[in-house]
């Protein structure tokens, strides 16, 4: 119930600015769409497998700015010290967030398909594919725990995370399909759990049965669940640093 | 001259925080990179030729200049988001009741950005050049600096005006977010505004930086254009002064509202 507590304090906070829900309607559109259109330019096809893979990226794009945010913006307001008080672990700090950034990741996949959909863009706008992204967006909250270990182990790594998110997404193939990389650059797609994500997205949408999934759904479970661990290995490490420095409030 | 004191403060604060610098140099890169892989991947299925959609053979060229000129016309906005932390922290009061004027925040707030962009942009403005050299004449530089000027004057007016709203509904940071990631694309950065659905298209038109890319790109490599030269001009000089007008306006609006209403920092 705890988690809970937080999420809710999470929705009544950004229900109270109203602009930030209009850019969480249209600034994915923007962001996204020349990709798609650049797509859409020489195939139909490849704009479906790029708003595919690129609504996939914005959900780890959310994640990684949410658990950032989470840390940097309680250390600047000076509560993170009121946090690491309370008889609540930083994991279900996190998770209470990704609760709430859950909400907001819908209602941005949601508005942007319909935005897509409005302009004739794409077929790849379904339930089932929502249900999909959502999915998706679920290994990427799992995988982003790391990122948030790293923002409080680093203080400023904040700085890069943009860097972090387009070099994590180009790796997985958000605007081509990764059997084109170079092998070196293969080698590291395979790490990304966003590869499988996409590379699943693309087959459902193709038409592909849980039996064509299953070898690459193995897999993204396999790779997220290594992440998580290190990621929460890494947090409890951060916050027993912390303990011992006092450095909650060092910015 | 006083707002080189913001912009002293704004250089030892990035200098504390040097990961930061990384993250502003390369963001706009970064941010074209996908379509340009996109156009790797399709030329390599051997789907289409993209250089005859945007009119041009020089495509490094082209997304070069577009990047360069587009972190300028950020660099102005960028002030908003010292207000907006100024305003997080508390201390909107105090900077309201200070004699500097508004023009001086946010050229004292941007002037850090500014460098930084012509440190990271100059070497892709001068590659993009000497690759085109054979294009280019002195008029034809001297037309391409006057519109680069121009149109920063038409983001000072954009500036203005978020200033302005940012006292009023608080979110200015949001507004800035929306805008800088619809402007690059209403403006033709990524391709021209003819690839665009028609609903963008015709929000594209109303937009000076359409129309001053468009002149930049025809100068400079020769690139086809949306309407002849002469009428661009006139376009661009009637949406760019027209957008200062409204925004110098609007902030001495809102401005005063606010402060009849008494300014609240968050």
């Amino acid at each position: 119930m705890r988690i809970l507590a937080i999420a809710k304090k999470e929705a009544k906070i950004q229900l109270r600015y109203r602009i930030v829900w209009l850019n969480f309607a249209l600034t994915p559109f923007f962001i996204i769409s020349p990709w798609i259109l650049t797509a859409k330019s020489f195939s139909v096809e490849f704009g479906e497998a790029v708003l595919i893979g690129s609504l996939m990226w914005y959900w780890l794009n959310q994640y990684f700015f949410g658990v950032q945010e989470a840390f940097e913006e309680e250390r600047e307001e000076g509560t993170l010290v009121s946090i690491a008080l309370s008889p609540i672990s930083l994991l279900e700090f996190l998770t209470g967030k990704g609760l709430w950034m859950l909400v907001e990741c819908v209602y941005i996949t949601a508005v942007t398909m319909l935005i897509f959909w409005m302009l004739g863009i794409s077929q790849a706008l379904s339930l089932k594919m929502l249900l999909l992204y959502v999915v998706s967006g679920l290994y990427m909250f799992v995988f982003s725990i790391l990122w948030g270990a790293l923002i409080l182990w680093f203080r400023r790594i904040g700085g890069i995370n943009f860097i972090v998110q387009e070099v994590l997404g180009l790796t997985s193939g958000i605007t081509a399909d990764v059997s084109a990389y170079p092998k070196f650059i293969r080698f590291a797609a395979y790490a990304v759990p966003l590869t499988y994500t996409i590379k699943i997205g693309r087959m459902i949408f193709k038409g592909a049965s849980l039996g064509d999934i299953i070898k690459d759904l193995g897999i993204l479970t396999a790779v997220t669940i290594i992440y998580f661990i290190i990621g929460a290995l890494m947090l409890k490490k951060a916050e027993q640093k912390l303990r011992i420095y006092g450095e909650w409030e060092a910015w | 001259m006083r707002f080189l004191y913001l912009a002293k403060a704004s250089l030892l604060t990035a200098k504390r925080y040097k990961i930061d610098w990384y993250g502003n140099v390369l963001m706009p890169i970064l941010g074209a990179l996908p379509v340009i892989i996109a156009m790797w991947f399709g030329n390599k299925l051997g789907l289409l030729n993209f250089s005859s959609i945007i009119g041009t053979e020089n495509l490094l060229e082209y997304y070069v200049l577009g990047i360069a000129y587009w972190n300028y016309i950020e660099s102005v906005w960028s002030s908003i988001f010292a207000l907006r932390e100024h305003m997080r922290i508390g201390q909107l009061e105090e900077l309201i009741l200070t004699p500097l004027k508004p023009w001086e925040y946010i050229l004292g707030w941007s002037f850090l950005s500014f460098a930084l962009t012509t440190v990271s942009s100059l070497p892709l403005i001068l590659i993009a050049l000497l690759l085109n050299v054979q294009h280019l004449n002195i008029e034809k530089l001297i037309l391409a600096i006057l519109i680069f000027l121009i149109s920063l004057i038409a983001s000072f007016g954009f500036a203005f005006l978020i200033f302005g709203l940012t006292l009023v509904v608080k979110e200015g940071d949001e507004i800035v977010s929306l805008l800088g990631n619809a402007a690059p694309l209403l403006s033709g950065l990524y391709f021209p505004i003819a690839i665009l659905p028609i609903p963008l298209r015709y929000l594209a038109y109303s937009l000076p930086f359409t129309w001053s890319l468009d002149l930049l790109r025809a100068l400079l490599l020769s690139s086809k254009t949306i309407l002849n030269i002469g009428s661009e001009i006139k376009v661009f000089l009637l949406l760019s002064f027209g957008y200062f007008t409204l925004g110098t306006v609007s902030y001495i609006l809102l401005e005063r509202k606010m402060r009849k209403r008494g300014i609240h920092g968050f």
